[in-house]
């Protein structure tokens, strides 16, 4: 049966070729949409349990930097006065507190990271960002001519990195959080404002306060028993032209814009398939309806109906088969690129696309081959084994 | 021995018109039978032997295959009963078309046989047949006369005891018609039977007995 079956499968190559495309396109939208969804949402999670700060407070400006902030590694130059530092530590709730520096190292500079990358200085005494991570590491500090890159940035330990003039050691990596992070440079708070007091393309930001008096983002871990909304609802209520915003709220509610762009994707992708359906059950039916004198002619030389129905699911199933190892192989080669694409131009938290990630995605495009296979050959499988012998051999196509 | 019995078989045909090709004929066959039938065209010779073979349901009467009433038992049954005991070739020359001269019969005979294929069966109808050249051809790149010989082949290889021919020398020429005529008069002799329909009258000589067509009915001439 095998046999008959990959004869008659090989041998009408036009036939094949055209239900094995059919097959494949449809695997390759479900993986490419399946990969990338799966990667943003596993991004999410990352961010999320990564972040490391339930509060974060930036200075007094629209929420679109805290995204940016947040999930992008793009220089943000804001500061604000440090003193906000202490005031904030006196809010009910707040747990820990630590204030961070933000500055820029330029285009020709760091690693092998195009353009501007963002520099973050971070207090060595108040830090709870890091310092899980580094006390795994046994880091005990960082000197002043070392930095810690984020988990995104390929380089080796101990590699030289000259940033802003200064020639500093990597002394780690951090894990990949998905987020902004990920290509962050961390180095000590003093350091950071070292540099941009020095740069001479940061000048005119210091026109009004020199760095030692600036910072520019606070992360707030906060006390057991307070919701990171309410305490960044006590921050807000304070009128200190900054903004607080819990960062598990930015999740969610990207998380929740996130939510719909899956489901219409899925929709679209579940059309597409519906339609793939409906086109290869035309097609295995003018098949099975072309072939009627061979079916009616296996029956006559003893084979079984079950066996007919077989024959025909088992055709299918090659070329479906074969269209769903394509569609996913081809998916697996195309999702890097868009995923690329994604990153490049839009704000958003990326996991990791694994080995592992591809090979599910592989399966799942086969398995929904194979779905679509049996879905669009049960009918005509059915029809034809159900078939009155004579007929099929004496009438053969008419119906 | 008893191969196939027909009591009181009538086929109706009831789509649009109603035609009777078969009414109320009653056959026994038995071993060592060669049966000619002939006829005019439209009479319903296919129809009897579609009826013979389990493939078409008649409309009265009751069908034994080995004496087994065919009218009751699941058509898995049928299908078993006509793989061992009932070699068909057909009128039309339908064949395997994915499958070459050679792969045709093969699978006929793993149907029949299962895995253990023997080879050399497939060999002697080839050569038989006059096929060895073809052995690699697929059905649309044979000619109609080698299409009517692969079909006999196919019919043969499984070595069933009731051969069913309708039309067998149909398109081949007198050598290959003979040699066609010899490959079931050789079943014949080996413990088997033939009911062979045919308009050919020489042909139709060769056989033990003779019936004739008509209105329905089969007479024996
Ligand atoms: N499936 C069918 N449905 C309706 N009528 C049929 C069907 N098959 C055959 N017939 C009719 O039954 C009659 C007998 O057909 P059959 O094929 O048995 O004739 P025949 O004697 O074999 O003819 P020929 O010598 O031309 O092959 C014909 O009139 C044909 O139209
Ligand atoms: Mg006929």
């Amino acid at each position: 049966m095998w046999f008959l079956a990959w004869k008659n499968v090989s041998r009408r190559i036009g036939q094949t070729t055209l239900t094995v495309l059919i097959t494949a396109l449809t695997v390759l939208t479900f993986v490419l949409s399946f990969s990338v969804l799966s990667t943003l949402q596993e991004g999410l999670r990352l961010a999320n349990a990564r972040l490391g700060a339930d509060v974060i407070v930036l200075p007094g400006k629209s929420n679109a930097d805290v995204f940016q902030t947040i999930f992008t590694a793009e220089p943000v130059n804001i500061y604000m006065d440090k003193s906000v530092t202490e005031t904030l530590s006196a809010v009910v709730g707040v747990e820990f507190i630590t204030p961070q520096f933000f500055t820029q190292s330029l285009d020709e500079s760091c690693c092998s990271i195009g353009g501007a990358t963002r520099l973050v200085g971070y207090d060595e005494e108040t830090d709870f960002i890091l310092k899980p991570w580094l006390n795994e590491q046994n880091i005990k500090g960082l000197r002043d001519d070392e930095v810690i890159i984020g988990g995104g940035i390929p380089a080796m330990l101990g590699n030289r990195a000259v940033i802003l003039g200064g020639i500093f050691t990597v002394v780690g990596s951090l894990y990949p959080t998905g987020s902004g992070m990920d290509e962050t440079i961390f180095m000590n708070i003093d350091v950071a404002r070292k540099l941009a007091q020095e740069s001479p393309y940061l000048q005119s930001i210091w026109k009004k306060q020199t760095p030692e008096e600036l910072i520019s983002a606070l992360l707030i871990k906060v006390d057991n028993g307070f919701s990171p909304e309410e305490v960044a609802r006590n921050i807000n209520e304070l009128d200190l032209t900054v903004v607080a915003v819990s960062t598990s709220e930015i999740v969610s509610s990207m998380k929740s814009q996130m939510d719909v762009i899956s489901r219409l994707i899925l929709g679209l992708w579940s059309g597409v398939f519906v339609v793939a359906c409906l086109a290869l059950i035309g097609r295995f039916t003018a098949l099975a309806r072309e072939r009627k004198k061979e079916i009616g002619l296996l029956r006559a030389v003893g084979v079984q109906r079950s066996a007919v129905f077989k024959l025909i699911v088992l055709e299918a199933w090659i070329m479906a088969g074969s269209g769903g190892i394509l569609g996913s192989l081809l998916g697996v080669l195309g999702v890097k690129a868009i995923l690329d694409i994604l990153t490049s131009s839009m704000v958003l938290p990326m996991g990791e696309w694994s080995g592992l990630a591809a090979l599910v995605s592989v399966l799942l495009g086969i398995a929904v081959a194979l779905l679509l296979g049996l879905l669009a050959s049960v009918y005509p499988a059915w029809k034809s084994a159900r078939m009155d012998p004579q007929e099929a051999i004496v009438r053969g196509e008419l119906d | 021995m008893e191969l196939c019995r027909m009591e009181k078989v009538s086929k109706i045909y009831a789509m649009g018109e109603e035609v009777r090709p078969l009414n109320n004929i009653s056959l026994n066959i038995e071993v060592g039978d060669f049966l000619s039938v002939q006829g005019p065209s439209g009479m319903g010779k296919s129809t009897l032997l579609y009826v013979m073979s389990g493939l078409l349901k008649p409309s009265e009467g009751d069908v034994f295959i080995k004496d087994i009433n065919i009218r009751n038992i699941p058509d898995d049954e049928i299908t078993d009963l006509r793989k061992k005991n009932i070699g068909f070739i057909f009128q039309e020359t339908n064949l395997f078309q994915a499958l070459t001269v050679e792969e045709n019969l093969r699978f006929v005979l793993a149907v029949g046989q299962g895995k253990n294929i023997d080879q050399s069966k497939i060999d002697y109808y080839i050569q038989e047949l006059g096929l060895a050249q073809r052995r690699n051809f697929l059905p649309n790149q044979l000619s109609v006369g080698q299409r009517r010989r692969l079909v006999a082949a196919r019919a043969l290889i499984n070595d069933a005891p009731l051969i069913l021919a309708d039309e067998p020398t149909n398109d081949l020429d007198d050598g290959w018609a003979g040699r066609v005529m010899e490959l079931l008069t050789d079943k014949v002799q080996e413990g088997g039977a033939v009911v062979m329909v045919t308009h050919n009258s020489y042909w139709a000589e060769k056989a033990g007995k003779h019936y004739t067509m008509q209105e329905g009915s089969l007479v024996l001439c």
